[in-house]
């Protein structure tokens, strides 16, 4: 059982790893895109396309900045409240290790609700809001899965 | 597992940099004969409010370039070094 769990942990974990650094990629990339694109609106004299490039390159870096600051600090404060948190009995061991998996795939998807986002950005400027709105489901998401097994525990008479 | 899969997106992402710097470059050089054409023209025909327009919008355009070539390289290693461990 611990040895799957770590297993699914560490692939994670990769996964983790991967996806942060393609996000730096894409946040560079797509601020490049923004300062040509700033530089073609500000040649043909068009003030809003510069005004704006120069939002969305700062929302592009406000959402870096969120993701990597921001998100581990989330993972971290919902971890400590899922994993483990009122179970009792042969559930401890089994609570915790889901807890530890549910908070791995809520950060994933908060990461990748980022990097989706930094996507969005080379179109619109909406990217500070929708990485907000991903990450508050997913945080929302893990504390309510986090809740299941304590609920169940009480409820099987376990606890 | 996801180191080749890194390795490819590195390769593309390296590529589509330098072609977006140099399409910044061809945009920039352009811009920057336009706005020379741009107030040449304003200061043959009298015209000041054109000149000042040519020399701001020059101006402007090299203060983006330098941003493009000298900013956004620093930012890119401030963030690495902010890249975080995973959480979990």
């Amino acid at each position: 059982m611990t040895a799957a769990v770590d297993l699914l942990a560490g692939f994670l974990r990769e996964a983790w790893t991967a996806i942060a650094g393609a996000l730096l990629m894409l946040g560079l990339l797509a601020l490049l895109a923004q300062v040509l694109r700033g530089a073609g609106s500000s040649l043909i004299g068009s003030r809003y396309g510069v005004a704006s490039a120069a939002g969305s390159a700062v929302g592009i870096v406000f959402v870096l900045l969120f993701a990597f600051l921001g998100l581990p600090a989330l993972v971290e404060a919902g971890l400590g409240t899922a994993v483990g948190g009122g179970m009792c009995g042969p559930l401890v061991g089994l609570g915790a290790a889901a807890g530890g998996l549910i908070a791995a795939l809520a950060a994933l998807r908060m990461l990748m609700g980022a990097a989706r986002a930094l996507s969005g950005a080379l179109v619109s400027s909406e990217s500070g809001a929708q990485a907000l709105l991903e990450a508050g489901e997913a945080l929302i998401g893990m504390l309510a899965a986090g809740m299941a097994g304590p609920v169940a525990g009480h409820f099987l008479g376990a606890c | 597992m996801f180191d080749p899969i890194l390795e490819k997106l590195t390769e593309i992402a390296r590529d589509a940099w330098l072609f977006l710097a140099g399409l910044l470059v061809m945009v920039a050089l352009l811009g920057g004969l336009y706005f020379v054409l741009q107030g040449a023209a304003g200061a043959a025909f009298g015209g000041s409010r054109t000149t000042s327009i040519a020399i701001l919008g020059g101006i402007g355009l090299v203060l983006l370039v330098l941003f493009a070539f000298l900013v956004i390289p620093q930012l890119g290693e401030v963030l690495k070094g902010l890249q975080p461990a995973p959480p979990f």
